[in-house]
């Protein structure tokens, strides 16, 4: 398992690292009349404060990021010896990642701006001025794929309902396993609802005027929302499709799927951020071939409202724009007060979530190593007790309790609970068990088996071998 | 045609709309036919309220510049020989102008150069002038 989870991580630290170095490390290129985000004239480009400015972005980059590639690979390693001290490494390790980020592409955005107004390079026709092509505002509907191509995959995913219903009365399925189920449920149609929603909001985007020629605005225009949009309606798709495949595998062979089916599931998942993707990075090659064959090229400088390295503009309404530091993201913008609130509330979450979470997590995971198991009795009641799950059942639900030397030979799923070095806590599902839950320490005997009538199997041990014994006594007699 | 309105102006952005337009079909950018954007795009595209933008094209549907439809928006009107009604306005405004450009110290002669220069710059499709010898 944990190899497995090594090889995720690892994969997911070589796409994350490479993906942010190269989409955001072209900054002390100077390109749409910028250089790290500032407005800067084309024969001002050589002067030496510049490129000192530029040289040191580039290296400081270049070795932020070769640095961080490294670590990111050894902490993975991490996973290999303790997962719970991985995941909290890992975490610090991303903070850290990000936070990095922004400020090599905020720090030289600033030092660029100050010198830019020191030396007075500061285009006073174009500040404040906002521009429309009108032939690009009247084509606007038809520059961007129809968002209603989502509702067909919303429809049919939220339709598989039906196959979770089905499943929970064809399988008797436990109300934990279901809730798993529904969680994907849930996800799948969120998903798609999530990339419609986007899409709308994309369409809903400001078009821009790149240039004096009303074509190359068109065409620039029309690039970035068809790319956008038609990336979002092919990822709705095939999310849609990973998760309708995945509830027909339920319906069909019940909740113990066969591997292939989540591997199919997986490839699907996969090949739907591709498909968004793709798009747009090839959106943005031809968008960088159309603005430079352009002979009219028009830039307004409004470096005035990204001065702080983020959009603060209180005259203008939208509340998302097009990134500065990477035309294929959007960025907030700060100057509106919804955004500000939200941002604030934002802020405070993620503060407060983030290590909570962490900590929860951690606590959570602590809970199962140093859980123990507790059985009682009482008014012919029997209650099971580890780690926050349990169970109770009354002598009448009892069918058979019997002393076992080990677990029955089947192939168990966990399907809710923990699964660790020493102990084996919560819902599990066997393929000729069926469901059961297990609150077992791992390489202790002998295991009490209860045989529950509504077709749950409960295995529960003690440490001690005697206390065991004395928990198969008090079933056997009361059942 | 592309429209630039400043935001730091202290001509009203509405007035600024109406200027920019009237001048795109003066100068042949806007053609008889050709469709505007919605209210709700321009003013998105603007990032200024569609009040504002509604506004305009009231005044210019007003003046006769544009028409607006329920199913094809606001379209740009063909050229109208109104040169009788206009006259008075156009009287009004010039009055206005000579008498700053005295004031900043202008002659005759270069006002009325930068009046045939400016003329000479509009061509509006289907511009056909009527001669009137009425005087201003």
């Amino acid at each position: 398992m944990n190899l497995i989870l090594f090889f995720i991580f690892l994969l997911c630290d070589l796409m994350m690292v490479p993906i942010c170095w190269f989409s955001f490390g072209k900054q002390s290129e100077y390109r749409e009349g910028m250089l790290l985000g500032v407005h800067i004239p084309s024969d001002c480009i050589g002067d030496p404060e510049v490129s000192a400015i530029c040289t040191g972005q580039e290296k400081d980059w270049k070795r932020f990021q070769r640095i961080n590639l490294v670590i990111s690979i050894l902490v993975c390693f991490l996973s290999l010896w303790d997962f719970f001290i991985f995941i909290v490494v890992w975490t610090i390790w991303l903070a850290e990642y990000i936070g990095g980020l922004y400020y090599l592409i905020i720090i030289p955005h600033r030092k660029m701006y100050r010198l830019k107004i020191r030396r007075g390079w500061v285009k006073e026709s174009s500040r404040r001025m906002v521009r429309i092509d009108t032939s690009v505002s009247a084509a606007s509907d038809r520059l961007a794929v129809g968002w209603k191509w989502h509702l067909p995959v919303i429809i049919l995913t939220a339709a598989t309902v039906f196959f979770v219903l089905g499943m929970d009365q064809r399988y008797r399925m436990d109300p934990a396993e279901l809730e798993v189920v529904w969680i994907m449920y849930g996800s799948g149609v969120g998903i798609c609802v999530l990339f419609m929603a986007l899409h709308i909001g994309i369409m809903s985007q400001a078009n821009r005027v790149y240039s004096e020629n009303s074509d190359i605005n068109l065409s620039v225009n029309r690039l970035t929302k068809r790319a956008w949009t038609s990336g979002l309606v092919y990822a709705s798709w095939t999310n849609g499709a990973a998760w309708i495949f995945m509830a027909a595998g339920y319906y069909i062979a019940g909740p113990d799927l066969p591997v292939w089916i989540y591997v199919v599931y997986s490839i699907l998942l996969t090949v739907g951020a591709a498909v968004l993707l793709i798009p747009i990075a090839s959106s943005v090659r031809k968008r960088k071939a159309v603005l430079e064959s352009d002979q009219e090229a028009y830039y307004t400088d409004d470096d005035e409202y990204w001065k702080n390295g983020w959009y603060n503009n209180p005259d203008d309404r939208h509340i998302l724009v097009q990134d500065r530091f990477n035309s294929m993201n959007y960025s907030f913008n700060w100057g509106r007060p919804g955004v500000k609130k939200a941002g604030v509330i934002l802020y405070a979450a993620t503060i407060i979530f983030v290590p909570a979470i962490l900590i929860w997590t951690f606590s959570f995971i602590a809970s199962f190593d140093n859980a123990e198991v507790v059985f009682t009795e009482s008014d012919g009641v029997c209650s099971v007790e580890a780690a926050g799950y349990g169970c109770e059942f009354r002598e009448d639900e009892i069918l058979s309790a019997e002393l076992i030397g080990a677990l029955p030979d089947d192939d168990y799923t966990r399907t809710n609970g923990g699964s660790t070095d020493k102990v084996d806590i919560g819902h599990f599902r066997g393929k000729e068990t069926g469901k059961c839950m297990m609150f077992l320490y791992k390489g202790y005997s002998p295991i009490l088996e209860i045989r529950l009538e509504d077709g749950m199997t409960v295995y529960i041990n003690s440490r001690e071998e005697k206390e065991t014994e004395e928990w198969y006594e008090m079933a056997a007699n009361i059942g | 045609m592309i429209i630039s309105l400043d935001m730091s102006s202290n001509v009203p952005i509405y007035v600024q709309l109406r200027n920019q337009i009237v001048t795109g079909i003066g100068k042949g950018e806007l053609k008889a036919g050709e469709t505007l954007p919605s209210v709700r795009q321009m003013a998105q595209d603007a990032g200024i309220n569609s009040m504002t933008v509604n506004k305009t094209y009231q005044i210019l549907k007003a003046e006769g510049f544009i028409e607006i439809d329920r199913r094809k928006g606001a379209t740009i009107c063909p050229v109208r020989q109104e040169a009788g009604i206009f006259r008075e306005k156009l009287a009004a405004e010039l009055e206005l102008l000579s008498a700053e450009a005295c004031l900043k110290g202008m002659g005759k002669d270069e006002f009325l150069r930068i009046c045939e220069s400016m003329f000479e710059s509009m061509s509006p499709e289907n511009y056909c002038p009527v001669e009137s010898g009425g005087a201003l």
